[in-house]
């Protein structure tokens, strides 16, 4: 199941045309730009091993290091890194917390339910955790899992249609509303916005797209199957500058169920099962090991030996 | 043995918790038993948190890692002492397995003492069967419940359980207890470190 294709059909969006155009797969945005970055950030990344399996991950230094600039592996690069591992694939193409996976001494694969107790639990406790106290050192990767309650179906197209949207329409070097700056690898600089006394590091240019994903684990309660997009409407017309209409049409119409299909494609080939959360841990581009449920920032310290 | 004996009785009246309280603290007021009901529930917990954490386990013994990362990994598989499980399931599945620990002492107990019977082992086998489904909803919703129900085409239908799986411990729950009952009503009338039970 090809998540390029659901990106691609993007291009029949109105608000893309030129320039946008050539960035509509977010894994053409990001190598496309990790070219052009490359010639920036030439010396400033370290050794990498060609061998992809057990060396260091190419990292960036001084004051960019974790927030992106630095990034110029592809997605093939990235999975390659991580050891091939099945839950590594296509992690350029997904909504993160931190350092690019190719840039971050720790990789934390994470595959959630916006309807999962547990996965809001393990957002709450642990993941708010590790992006306080190691935000340029783990990156945490999120893939939209419904495998729990029914609306989490429509959640998860909601999702990855305010992801498809907001990665898809920023262009080179724009200011974004938050004050994020997308850069031409199609990464943002650090987001310096706190939450909680937690410092986030950079989200990849999906700031709204992880607005949207908190605002379902902290008001789970409220959702149900026949409610969910007439809220999601809501919050995202209030609470962020997506297109809420937009973003739910494309949900309502499944636009990007491709993308969706092949989150639960790889969680399935993954051995995520019908568990959720499923982490499963990365350092220093080897896979270390998979743990399931709400797990605690210990528990993922401890195993990443940070 | 009469058909009236194979019936299985519950605990319907206060003589009945009284006997089965005075019967569980005479025999766990042997130091061997005592310790034997504490290693069961250990093992019993271990088994049900380590079932859902496989992987994340077998890492923790074998993986390249550090004494003390060893120790906080396998410790934070365990309820209250990680963040796998709420407090209500954390609690149910240490009851479970506290549960379990009396339940085997007063089987082994009866057994040595006065020889085994179907009913009561039957009961005990059944309840550490259902504390363990018990503890696979609990995990997350799904895991063991998953498995189970997909043998059956329901793959999923535990997450539409009201308790999301909880029924499960509390089932396991009082399977034990009426195993526990069943075992200390087995017992009724012999003795236990000279004292009567009854």
């Amino acid at each position: 199941m090809s998540r390029e294709r659901s990106r691609d059909a993007r291009a029949d969006s109105p608000e893309f045309s030129g320039e946008s155009a050539r960035a509509l797969t977010r894994r053409r945005l990001l190598a496309v730009g990790g070219a052009a970055a490359l010639g920036t950030v030439a010396g400033c990344t370290g050794t990498q091993d060609e061998s992809g399996s057990g060396g260091t991950t190419a990292r960036t230094t001084g004051e960019n290091a974790g927030n992106g600039p630095g990034s110029t592996a592809t997605t093939e690069d990235a999975g390659a890194l991580l050891g091939g591992h099945p839950a590594a694939t296509m992690l350029d193409a997904q909504p993160r917390l931190g350092p690019a996976p190719t840039d971050a001494e720790g990789v934390v694969v994470a595959f959630e339910d916006p309807s999962c107790p547990r996965c809001a639990a393990f957002e709450r406790r642990t993941v708010s955790k590790l992006r306080e106290r190691h935000p340029d050192r783990v990156s945490v990767v999120f893939w939209c899992y419904p495998v729990v309650y029914p609306w989490g179906k429509p959640a998860s197209q909601a999702i990855e249609s305010a992801f498809a949207r907001e990665v898809g329409s920023m262009g080179s070097g724009k200011e974004m509303s938050d004050g994020t700056t997308m850069n031409e690898s199609g990464t943002t600089m650090a987001d310096e916005t706190t939450t909680g006394g937690a410092r986030y590091g950079a989200e990849q240019g999906s700031v709204a797209t992880w607005k949207l994903i908190r605002h379902y684990f902290e008001n789970q309660s409220r959702f149900d199957e026949g409610n969910v997009l007439d809220l999601t409407r809501e919050f995202l017309a209030t609470e962020t500058d997506l297109d809420a209409d937009a973003v739910v049409a494309d949900a309502a119409a499944k636009k990007h169920d491709d993308a969706v299909q092949a989150d639960l494609s790889a969680g399935e080939e993954a051995g995520a099962g019908s568990t959720t959360p499923t982490v499963f841990l990365f350092r220093d581009g080897e896979f270390r090991t998979s743990a399931k449920g709400s797990v605690s920032f210990d528990v993922i310290t401890s195993a990443l030996g940070l | 043995m009469s058909a009236r004996r194979l019936r299985p009785r519950l605990p319907t009246r206060r003589g009945d918790w009284r006997l089965m309280g005075r019967t569980v603290r005479l025999v766990l007021g042997v130091p061997t038993y005592a310790v034997g009901a504490l290693a069961t529930s250990i093992v019993a917990l271990s088994a049900f948190v380590v079932a859902q954490n496989f992987e994340l386990a077998r890492f923790a013994l074998v993986g390249p890692l550090a004494l003390d990362d060893r120790i906080s990994i396998l410790a934070g598989v365990y309820p209250f002492l990680g963040t796998s499980y709420g407090p209500v399931t954390g609690a149910a599945l240490v009851c479970v397995a506290a549960l379990a620990g009396v339940d085997a002492a007063m089987v082994v107990y009866h057994f040595r003492e006065h020889g085994f019977g179907a009913r009561e082992s039957g009961g005990s086998a059944v309840g550490l069967a259902l504390g363990a489904l018990g503890a696979g909803c609990a995990a997350c919703g799904s895991a063991v419940l998953a498995g189970v129900l997909s043998l059956f085409g329901a793959a999923g239908a535990g997450t539409f359980l009201p308790l999301e799986g909880l029924e499960f411990s509390v089932l396991a729950l009082a399977t034990l207890v009426l195993s526990v009952f069943w075992v200390a009503d087995g017992m009724r009338g012999g003795e236990i470190r000279g004292c009567p039970v009854e």
